[in-house]
């Protein structure tokens, strides 16, 4: 740039403090927008995936599991990935007490993938040397603290191992079920024999090698990763090989793009950037304005276009400079903050939810790029102007009337009044931006107002629990886990000690198959369509995956992707509930038999089964594709492949969340009976069909004045007693409802503000270009008699007009868009039932009012001060 | 030698549902080398006359040639280069720019086409207009002369073709402004270039080498 431009810019720039203020501070908060609205989703994303992440138990990109020496050391050589742990899994100790303890052989990497690097302590040199979690520690019987000896039992090939072994390091766990104790290499290579690779062979675990891994990029990630097993001399898809080598994309750390998300970052970045547009754009339209003369003056004396576009542009580059870094800190701060309120309302969805945001590049990256092209876009039409208009245009230019006006007369002659209305349209563009962005404030508020209020507390609460508490094990409020195990089953003893608490009533116990009940099986007319189609002499069907995993059940699928669980008879053991009659009481019975006494005593005399259906959150109607079952249709119980019993379906009902596990999770579910069917039966036949029934839920009523009470008990409890439990209360259940009102409210909140506080800023630099531009205008009304306090009250009024436009203009868009938009977005949100409100719009308008009183005071009091002499030569 | 040709020059601006004709078929030259003022009532399209020949706006019609350079067929970009080069300009109002020096002034053309001046021309410009130690002055710590004496360095820096004049002892007081004006024509003769001057003071204008009077956008014939 040529060096007379540099201080020319340069000194300019410096001689408008004020317009550089006001420039600077539209910049910043713009940049403040985005960055606080960007670290609030980018650290909603990394909450949810840590979350994710530790619930998993990992945060690579992905494992390679089952493989022998030699393939690892291949794979740790393969270019594309950046990091790779090791694991060699050993055995679960067989002597600790209520927690599981997967006892492993890790280098650090893999300890840093996976969460178990230790907090206290070091890690691990010596082969007697372990890292365990806190909880680990004390299922062996220490305390964990650095040096604590333990010893640890299990069986590898079938000899059983009893070692001591010394605490080097610890690691707090939040997963009372699991954690990893891991020990280093120095074990393996003390150890040999524990270490012999038989998997092929046997199916024995210790002796292989898994690899947690971290690539370069993630691009087609799971194709190269199964590449690459292949070319391991592995097979990543035939689970049945004895080369069966998995290669899985951890789905935590790279989620598959959601369209809609993408739509929705897409529509919130366009709407902040209109914000930042309203209000960059004003205040360089008036910036230029108040220069124009000097702009046509430049061009006079032999200054190009080009020469003034790089002028404004080096302007608001320095400006851009000083505005984002500040909006930017500032918006992090606000983001930052904000997030913990915003995660509140996973917190029931996502049990033991970490709240974590890194000030990432990402985040600064993102918000300071969409700053940047909001200035560029926003500031192209005012330097476009000051480079086109003819320099001797500009060098006379006196800001006129935009619009036509018709001669006319008035019958109440210059009344201050009629003066303020008729300098409002001198700039219609401008008015029309001011009215805008304080419009918008008071139509986003009312907007996020009648969402808030429309979160429907009590159906919500009612989705997810029927009762007024529910105790289950923690597995079922583990989206990842679920209760899908015997072992997971509540004890006798913790319901016997709820059950005797006063105040507790309808107390039932619900039983629930597992999938160690493999042995039930069902079939109906739906399945047995399915089951008919060509099938091997294992009985493995087309539609049909049989898993040699012990965590997972053999499936079958229907064309619509239901799935189903199956037993050993290879038919759907489902999801099968025993339950007190209180509970059925309780049940959204729909169709059949719908009177829940009689239904629950024809079911006791083995005259049929309920089935539930689940539903539509949003219309709570069934969905079409679980209802597989017709009233009267016969259902067949076989057990060891024999049927045992024919129950025709007496009652159909609309099943949520607390029907099918707890809340609003369901993993359990989903891992034993799968999609369906899901069958309600009297806890007596029940137990008659099931060997080893076991109890999953205890849900009860508390009395009014006991509910409290009953919280602090259970809180102490689960705490000292029972340290397997978790319960949901109807209360927490509100609380998460409230939580998302307030997020909404917030959110809302903080984005109407800000369209508000630009709104604000334009109406201040609106004012204040008045005061500067019309200042010979001022000086010369009052020359002929207007007062000081007269011309106060005219740019009062002036601005008091832009205040009453606005409340207008907002007041209709809020009512236009609530019974439009917003009622639209809130139909399609099952939690939300729509409730109209003004309440957030009126609420504005005082506020309005008072900022349009006192800034054209302030700015009178503090630019306008000097006699009428002094004005005009200055004006002059 | 002619320097301006304008042949049925017309300039005509729209004010409201009104047409102005600030020019309205006007023919004249203007002769190289000599001091010729433009004289004529408010209206009368004086300041018009300057802008068209200074490139500062276009003629609706036709034509006016400067150095033998029709203006009406040069481009936006071509105007600001003939501008800068070839004219120079001297208003009646304050026209420096108030956050630069009065050396930065000055040589504002130059740096625009990133050329250095003459320091020679320079240093003679600076002498003969009495500016000798301002060169670091801001304008604010100028009198109302010795802003217009910067002004008029600023229009001679380029050693343009023609200078233009408008009003350009307006705003001074009469002893000033026949100084400003005396100066504008030893300048001329000094450094061999054209001036047209517009003015309302007959006084102004009898020093000059030749008079054009215009009214209601046309040339007078009896005067001139």
């Amino acid at each position: 740039m040529n060096k007379m431009l540099k201080t020319l810019a340069g000194r300019s720039f410096a001689a408008s403090r004020m317009r550089n203020l006001i420039a600077a501070l539209a910049i910043a908060l713009t940049a403040l927008l985005f960055a606080s609205v960007t670290t609030m989703t980018v650290g909603a994303m990394q909450s949810m995936n840590l979350t994710m992440q530790m619930q998993k138990g990992s945060r690579s990109d992905g494992d390679f599991r089952n493989m022998n020496r030699e393939q690892f050391e291949q794979l740790q050589a393969v270019d594309w990935i950046r990091e790779a742990g090791l694991r060699m899994p050993v055995s679960f100790l067989e002597n600790a007490k209520r927690h599981n303890v997967e006892f492993d052989v890790l280098d650090e990497v893999q300890a840093e993938l996976t969460f178990c690097m230790p907090q206290y302590g070091s890690v691990p040199e010596a082969a007697d040397e372990v890292v365990a979690s806190d909880q680990a520690i004390r299922a062996l019987g220490a305390e964990p603290e650095i040096g604590a000896q333990i010893v640890i039992a299990f069986t590898v090939h079938g000899k059983a191992y009893e070692l001591p072994m010394k605490v080097s390091g610890y690691y707090e766990t939040s997963n009372s079920q699991l954690s990893v104790m891991w020990t280093g290499t120095a074990f393996r290579d003390a150890y040999p024999d524990i270490f012999r690779y038989t998997y092929d062979r046997d199916g024995e675990m210790a002796g292989t090698y898994y690899s947690d891994i971290m690539v370069k990029s993630a691009d087609g990630l799971k194709e190269r990763m199964e590449e690459l097993s292949r070319t391991l001399g592995g097979n990543p898809d035939d689970m049945k090989a004895a080369n069966y080598l998995p290669a899985v994309v951890n789905r935590m750390t790279n989620p598959a793009p959601d369209a809609g998300v993408i739509v929705i970052t897409v529509l919130f970045a366009a709407l902040f950037m209109f914000c930042g547009y309203l209000l960059i754009y004003n205040v360089f339209d008036i910036a230029v304005m108040q220069e124009i003369r000097r702009y046509g003056l430049y061009r006079t004396i032999g200054m190009g276009g080009r020469h003034v576009r790089k002028l404004l542009n080096c302007q608001v580059l320095w400006l851009s400079a000083l505005g984002i870094p500040i909006g930017l800190l500032f918006g992090y701060v606000t983001g930052r903050t904000a997030l913990p309120y915003i995660m509140e309302i996973f917190a029931d969805e996502y049990h033991t939810l970490l709240v974590s945001v890194t000030p990432s590049p990402l985040i600064f990256a993102a918000a300071a790029l969409l700053t940047v092209l909001t200035v560029w876009v926003s500031t192209r039409k005012p330097v476009k102007k000051a480079v086109e208009i003819p320099p001797i245009e500009a060098f006379r230019y006196v800001e006129k009337s935009t619009g036509r006006r018709s001669a006319r007369k008035s019958a109440f002659g210059a009344s201050l009044a009629r003066l303020a209305w008729s300098n409002l349209g001198r700039n219609k563009r401008r008015s029309a931006f001011i009215l805008i962005s304080l419009a918008l404030c008071m139509i986003l508020l009312n907007c996020a107002g009648i969402i808030a209020d429309s979160v429907d507390v009590e159906k919500q609460a009612s989705w997810m629990i029927r009762t007024d508490f529910a105790v289950v094990n923690l597995v079922s409020t583990n989206n990842m886990e679920g209760f899908k195990r015997r072992e997971e089953a509540l004890k006798k003893e913790t319901i016997a000690d709820i059950a005797a608490q006063p105040g507790v009533r309808e107390g039932t116990a619900i039983y629930k198959n597992t999938m160690d009940d493999t042995d039930v099986t069902y079939s109906f007319s739906h399945v047995e369509a399915l089951l008919a189609e060509p099938h091997d002499e294992s009985g493995i069907g087309s539609n049909m995956i049989e898993t040699p995993e012990a965590d997972s059940l053999s499936i079958l699928w229907d064309e619509n992707g239901i799935v189903f669980g199956l037993g050993e008879d290879k038919r759907p053991i489902c999801n099968v509930y025993g339950m007190e009659e209180a509970a059925l009481t309780r049940m959204d019975l729909r169709e059949g038999e719908c009177d829940a006494h009689t239904l629950y005593q024809k079911m006791e005399n083995g005259e049929g089964v309920l089935v539930g259906v689940p539903l539509n959150r949003n219309d709570m109607t069934y969905y079409e594709v679980f209802d597989l079952t017709e009233i009267g249709e016969t259902i067949s119980v076989y057990k060891d492949g024999q049927l045992i019993k024919e129950l025709p379906v007496l009652a159909k009902a609309g099943i949520n969340g607390d029907d099918e596990e707890i809340g609003f999770t369901c993993a359990g579910p989903l891992r034993v009976g799968h999609d369906g069917l899901f069958l309600y039966l009297p806890a007596g036949v029940y137990q008659e069909i099931y060997d080893d029934p076991v109890i999953y839920k205890y849900s009860f009523n508390m009395e009014e004045d006991k509910r409290a009470d009953m919280e602090t008990w259970l809180a102490d409890y689960m705490e000292n007693v029972d340290v397997s439990i978790d319960y949901l209360s109807a209360q927490s259940a509100r609380e998460s409802a409230f939580a998302m009102r307030r997020m909404i409210r917030f959110v809302g909140g903080l984005i109407g503000v800000i369209f508000g506080f630009a709104g604000v800023l334009n109406l201040v630099n609106m004012v204040i270009t008045t005061i500067l531009t019309r200042r010979h205008e001022f000086a010369t009304m009052q020359s002929i008699g207007m007062t000081q306090r007269q011309l106060t009250k005219m740019m009062v009024l002036e601005s008091l007009y832009y205040a009453a436009g606005a409340c207008i203009l907002g007041m209709t868009g809020a009512v236009i868009l609530a019974f439009t938009l917003v009622r639209g977005i809130v139909q399609t949100q099952w939690f939300l039932s729509f409730r109209f409100t003004l309440l957030p719009a009126a609420a504005v308008m005082p506020v309005l009012f008072v900022t349009a009183f006192i800034v054209p005071v302030a700015a009178l009091r503090t630019f306008y001060h000097d006699s009428i002499v002094e004005q005009l030569r200055i004006a002059g | 030698m002619d320097i301006v040709t304008a042949r049925q020059l017309k300039k005509y601006y729209r004010e409201g549902k009104h047409v102005v004709k600030a020019l309205d078929g006007l023919d004249l030259t203007v002769q190289r080398g000599k001091f010729t003022a433009v004289i004529g009532n408010s209206g009368s399209g004086k300041t018009t006359l300057l802008h068209v020949i200074g490139g500062l706006c276009k003629p609706t019609e036709g034509e006016i040639l400067v150095g033998g350079m029709a203006l009406s067929a040069l481009t936006e970009e071509e105007l600001t280069v003939f501008r800068r080069r070839r004219i120079g300009f001297v208003f009646q109002e304050d026209s420096l720019v108030p956050e630069l020096t009065v050396l930065e002034n000055i040589l504002i053309p130059l740096a625009m086409d990133d050329a250095r001046p003459d320091e020679r021309f320079l240093k003679g410009i600076f002498s003969f207009l009495g500016l000798e130690g301002k060169e670091n002055a801001f304008p604010d710590m100028l009198s109302g002369g010795q802003k217009q004496r910067a002004a008029i360095a600023r229009a001679l820096i380029t050693k343009p073709d023609i200078i233009l004049a408008d009003e350009a002892t307006g705003s001074l007081d009469g002893k000033n402004a026949q100084n400003v004006a005396q100066l504008l024509k030893r300048s001329v003769d000094c450094f061999h270039q054209t001036l047209l001057f517009a003015t309302h003071n007959r006084e102004i204008a009898q020093l000059a080498d030749a008079v054009i009077c215009l009214r209601d956008g046309q040339v007078c014939p009896e005067i001139s």
